[in-house]
């Protein structure tokens, strides 16, 4: 009996040292190709003879990537302070007050969760050229958090409405307006969902390509994401291999430090069985 | 009559439109109104500079005799269909592994999660390399091994399924869900099954599974929705080839719209993808009357 226990632990242990190596060996080579030579990244091995770090540094100054990267921070910085305070003030309206068409309202929310963004990415086109909008960082920000995906809002009414009523009684009657009563009580009480909503606003932002490939034309305004992209079409004929792989590395570095740092809120999203952001 | 209550009512009602005012400036002027615009627009043609021309329901015939509209159905249909039950699979055997493991589980399955935070784009130029056909990780292993290497992303053959593999890399973020929901499976249930003599398969078949099914739906309209756009890899890897291979529906409205000028035809492309996802949804959750269980009723 206990033979075939200890066989099959093995076996486990076994498929998970598979796994984890299946997971860990593609980031383990993108980092090790990233201080290669120019001509190692095409050799089969896995280590560089001598670290080349001052490829990060070459990357950094070679195709303006600083501006590239300052163009992600930089338009993520703004959807996710801006998307979460629109997405928490929405919310706020519909789990506290009462008004005709809150139920509407509602609907409305739910109603953006199920919404492609094909469905209207070409007429946003249409009407953001009209607007002079295209190749600005407002093209970027603006439609993005004023009209924040509707799983955002949903997430902190879902935390609003766990807050005791009798708070927001007791600051009426101290003479609170609903403003007040927002800023001052709901808000810093919802730090766990806002902090939430911080983060899958910023990896939706910091990968997204489809907006800037639409929306942005002129090189001083890409973001990272398209930046890459656009790199390796050219790769073919410019094999700056190694320097795109030290971007590269610097591109999915900020993402996974952020989940190393907040795994707590993915796993509470995980938790809530509701999330539609965490998931591809 | 105006009365104290009356006015605080007010005073709530103005504020609350205070509050959603943004959003909802957002919503009519990028969501609702373009979304309008996108179903008129479906109904003329035009290139986005000279004259707009109606031309009724001429775009959706198009449509249904374009080999390039059927061929978008086909690889994006064949890629949800694929990749989303294999995710389901592989999340789910993982989370059973590593239940199992009593130390570092967290610190596993953390690692396990990671590729799910990987930009698309990074993904995508992560497995160019690793897939490429000459000098890419895989290839070379299998060298190793005797086995001459498919040429993945730059074969017909292979480069659909060399995209579902990337996103079956990805599948911690699902592991996730589902270890939470074995979690939520009462230990009663369990031993009580134990003491009738069911082993771990049988545990597996009829309960576990069972009581997964709502996470299990969840992810497959979650997954249909989203994955129904893919697009990102698309353009950075293959741009619909080769051959087209890997034309996803919303790269070909990308291309129809942005490379071929036809918005109009674009567009009536765009209805149809939101019709048909409604389709899908609609019927993922009539069908999950027959294979969901919730716990409690």
């Amino acid at each position: 009996m206990n033979k075939t226990i200890n066989v099959s632990n093995y076996f486990f242990y076994l498929t998970i040292v598979f796994v984890l190596f299946l997971v860990l060996a593609p980031l383990a080579w993108i980092f090790l190709a990233s201080l290669k030579k120019q001509n190692e990244i095409y050799l089969f091995k896995w280590f560089p003879d001598e670290a080349q770090w001052i490829n990060y540094y070459e990357a950094w100054n070679t195709y303006d990537f600083s501006q590239y990267f300052f163009n992600s921070i930089f338009v993520t910085g703004i959807n996710m302070f801006m998307g979460a305070i629109v997405a928490s003030l929405t919310a706020f309206a519909l789990a506290r007050l009462r008004f005709p068409g809150r139920n509407f309202i509602f609907g409305l929310v739910l109603s953006t969760m199920m919404l492609p963004f094909a469905a209207y990415m070409i007429p946003s086109f249409i009407l953001f050229r009209w607007l002079g909008w295209i190749d600005t960082y407002t093209v970027l920000t603006v439609p993005f958090f004023l009209a924040v995906p509707g799983f955002f809002i949903f997430l902190m009414r879902q935390y609003y409405m766990g807050i005791p009523k009798e708070i927001d009684e007791a600051a009426k009657i101290d003479g609170c307006n609903f403003f007040k009563i927002y800023w001052y009580i709901a808000l810093p009480l919802s730090r766990p969902a806002f902090t939430t909503v911080l983060i899958f606003i910023f990896l939706f932002n910091w990968e997204d390509l489809i907006r800037p490939v639409l929306f942005i034309n002129s090189e001083n305004l890409r973001t990272l994401s398209i930046a890459l992209a656009l790199l390796n079409e050219t790769a073919e004929q410019a094999p700056l291999h190694h320097l795109m792989m030290a971007v590269t590395v610097i591109f999915i570095i900020l993402p996974i430090l952020i989940y190393l740092f907040f795994q707590k809120y993915f796993r509470d999203m995980g938790q809530s069985g509701l999330d539609s952001v965490s998931q591809r | 009559m105006k009365t104290f209550s009356n006015k605080v009512k007010r005073n709530e009602i103005i504020s609350a439109y205070i509050f959603l005012a943004p959003w909802l400036i957002g919503f009519v002027a990028f969501l609702a109104g373009p979304m309008l615009g996108g179903i008129t627009l479906s109904f003329f043609e035009w290139n986005g500079i000279s004259n707009i021309q109606y031309n009724g329901l001429q775009n959706y015939f198009k449509a249904f005799s374009d080999p390039d509209f059927w061929k978008s159905l086909l690889v994006t249909f064949s890629f949800v269909f694929t990749a989303l039950p294999l995710r389901v699979i592989i999340a789910l055997a993982l989370a059973l592994l590593v239940v199992r493991i009593k130390s570092f589980q967290n610190v596993i399955s953390s690692i396990i999660y990671i590729p799910a935070v990987i930009p698309s784009v990074a993904l995508a130029l992560l497995f160019a390399q690793i897939l490429n056909p000459h000098a890419g990780m895989i290839n070379e292993l299998l060298y190793f091994l005797g086995i001459e290497g498919p040429e993945w992303l730059f074969s017909e053959e292979w480069a659909l399924p060399s995209l579902v593999l990337m996103f079956i890399w990805q599948s911690g973020s699902a592991m996730i869900l589902y270890i939470i929901g074995l979690a939520t499976i009462p230990k009663e249930l369990l031993e009580a099954s134990t003491i009738d003599g069911a082993g771990a398969w049988r545990k597996l078949i009829s309960i576990k599974i069972p009581l997964l099914t709502p996470i299990i739906l969840f992810n497959l309209i979650v997954g249909v929705i989203n994955n129904f756009q893919y697009f990102d890899q698309v353009y950075v890897l293959t741009q619909g080839g080769p051959n087209k291979a890997t034309l996803f529906y919303v790269f070909n409205i990308y291309r129809t719209a942005f490379e071929y000028f036809e918005l109009g035809y674009a567009s009536a492309l765009a209805v149809i993808l939101s019709i048909l996802l409604a389709i899908l949804t609609f019927m993922l959750l009539k069908s999950s009357k027959t294979w969901v269980f919730y716990q409690g009723g």
